[in-house]
């Protein structure tokens, strides 16, 4: 079974991702900032297969997350996910580090979930 | 901040005024200072030049005199005396036949005049003036035919008490309505005995307007003898400068150096002294014409250099009125700049406000439709569940999306204001960060 964490934090977004991932089969965690999200990942007993993260955190940003990330722990199957994407200096950032995201409001039926299948099969395979 | 902003533009705006006001008024004074300088110093030398014209037209006059006087004392009892007189006289007689001498006589050692006196009344060839012409003259100078003191005693006085005594220049003496000086030459016998005088009779308006006015230019000037009289004065100025030398008590010590400046070839003495007229302040510069008289010449400060001032007064007019321009540009500019700069600060403001509706919203959305889906796609069927899921999420967001709509219309009717920072006034439900980086 796949973990995935997700870090957002509208409380309400995080539950629906939840549910939805949940629903799909995956295991899931949950963050509601880059704090909870690193003390998360130093406690895990392994490296989720992939994170949804926000872009924007109240305690700091998406993007450093995931630098953070893998630099203290290599991990780098990161997936945004942004409610800013009109925003030209977020869709640049995007657009340079070359990762996958997606805009809120998600659909998840159509594109998330597929998506996740592909994106967790390239690891596996 | 606005007010920071405001305070800044306006300092930045009058200290750019003051940087172009200051060289401004530095270059207007230094070069003002400078000009008037340079317009006294020029000025003062043209002053300079006219007194020495006039100082060497006095020497003249006198030298010219004696010597006629002189050489008609060597001439007595050789010549007719009519006629050696007459001859004299019209030397003195200019075309017109308006001499300033006003008669040549000879005085006996009794002090009477003996009858080959003669007025100027005749023209340059010697004959008598026309009756037209010589009334037109009468008519200014009602004198002319009979020019004569009621004494000469004082002429021959003057001989009498210093035998050694050749030439000589009365001081200025009140005639009837008008003011005469007296050249005079003895002739003396060859026991030193005073035998006559021969005297030329000087006008002194006659003097003035013939020979000295024609190249007195712009001068005040003022003309005094050894005793203090004066002889003319040319304006207000001129008489408040004479009078107020002649207090000093300097006329004697003066024309004493004259004299003996004369004694050693010289024209007279010069010199220049402040004076305080009234309140303001002038300067006198004079001459003297050996030891018998002082001609002065007297100038306000404030007309020194007056073209000067006048022409200061236009440029400081004309930079005032370009640092006043300036500066209205400069006041035009920096309201606009402001109004410019506010409208920007409107434009970031509702920019950001924009982006915290939108975030906000498409959270909303992000949760409603996500659990939405959730239920149309039959992951979700338990009714009990599906009701928590509406009262717990759904509801929320679309609660917090109708809170939003509300908020963005009470905006429109200018209920509230938008806060610079985006957020609406203290009356916000959503918290938004400056700085973007927050959610």
């Amino acid at each position: 079974m796949s973990l995935i964490l997700i870090v957002d934090d509208e409380p309400a977004v995080l539950r629906t991702m939840g549910d939805w991932l949940a629903s799909e089969g995956y295991e899931v965690a949950m963050a509601a900032s880059v704090a909870e999200a690193r003390s998360w990942f130093a406690s895990a007993y392994k490296p989720p297969d992939a994170a949804l993260v926000d872009i924007k955190l109240p305690d700091g940003n998406g993007f450093g997350l995931a630098d953070n990330l893998y630099a203290d722990h290599g991990f780098d199957r990161v997936i945004f996910v942004t409610a800013f994407f009109w925003e030209e200096e977020t869709r640049r950032e995007l657009v340079q580090r070359g990762k996958p995201y997606f805009e809120k409001p998600l659909k998840f039926h159509k594109q998330v979930l597929p998506f996740l299948r592909r994106f967790l099969n390239t690891k596996e395979s | 901040m606005a007010d920071k902003v405001w305070t800044k533009r306006w300092i930045f705006f009058l200290g750019v005024t003051l940087m172009l006001a200051l060289p401004l008024a530095m270059a207007y004074f230094y070069l003002g200072d400078l000009m008037s300088q340079s317009e006294r110093k020029r000025h003062q030398q043209q002053a300079n030049a006219q007194l020495n014209l006039m100082q060497e037209q006095l020497y003249d006059t006198k030298w010219d005199a004696l010597a006629d006087t002189y050489d008609d004392t060597l001439h007595l009892g050789r010549y007719e005396e009519a006629r050696l007189l007459r001859d004299t006289l019209m030397s003195y007689a200019y075309p017109d036949g308006r001499s300033f001498v006003e008669g040549i006589a000879i005085v006996n050692p009794d002090g009477s005049l003996r009858p080959s006196r003669l007025a100027a009344v005749i023209d340059d060839q010697g004959r008598p003036l026309g009756r037209k012409r010589l009334a037109a003259l009468k008519m200014d100078s009602p004198w002319l035919e009979a020019p004569w003191l009621p004494s000469y005693d004082f002429v021959a006085r003057a001989f009498l008490d210093n035998r050694d005594l050749d030439n000589w220049i009365s001081p200025f003496i009140q005639a009837p309505g008008r003011l005469v000086f007296v050249v005079a030459s003895a002739r003396r016998t060859a026991d030193g005995h005073l035998a006559c005088a021969v005297i030329l009779q000087h006008s002194i308006k006659s003097l003035w307007r013939n020979l000295q006015a024609p190249v007195r230019g712009e001068l005040d000037l003022w003309l005094m003898d050894r005793r203090g009289t004066m002889g003319l004065s040319t304006s207000k100025l001129a008489a408040e400068s004479a009078a107020a030398f002649k207090a000093l008590g300097l006329l004697e010590r003066l024309l004493q150096s004259g004299a003996k400046a004369a004694g050693q070839g010289r024209l007279g003495i010069s010199g220049e002294m402040p004076q305080r007229l009234g309140e303001e302040p002038s300067h006198l510069a004079y001459r003297s014409l050996a030891g018998d008289m002082l001609l002065g010449a007297v100038t306000r400060q404030s007309a020194l250099g007056a073209q000067t001032a006048a022409m200061l007064r236009y440029l400081g007019v004309i930079s005032l009125w370009a640092l006043l321009i300036l500066a209205v540009a400069g006041a035009i500019f920096t309201v606009a700049s402001l109004r410019e700069q506010a409208r920007m600060v409107e434009k970031d403001t509702l920019r950001r406000y924009a982006g915290t509706v939108s975030h906000r919203v498409r959270n909303d959305l992000a949760a409603a439709l996500g659990n939405l889906e959730l239920i149309s796609v039959g992951r979700l069927s338990d009714p009990a569940a599906i009701k928590e899921i509406l009262a717990s999420s759904v509801n929320p967001a679309l609660c917090d999306i109708q809170a939003t709509v509300e908020e963005l219309e009470r905006l429109s009717r200018g209920e509230v204001d938008l806060a610079k920072d985006g957020q609406l006034g203290t009356d916000t439900m959503y918290e938004c960060k400056c700085d973007s980086k927050g959610g």
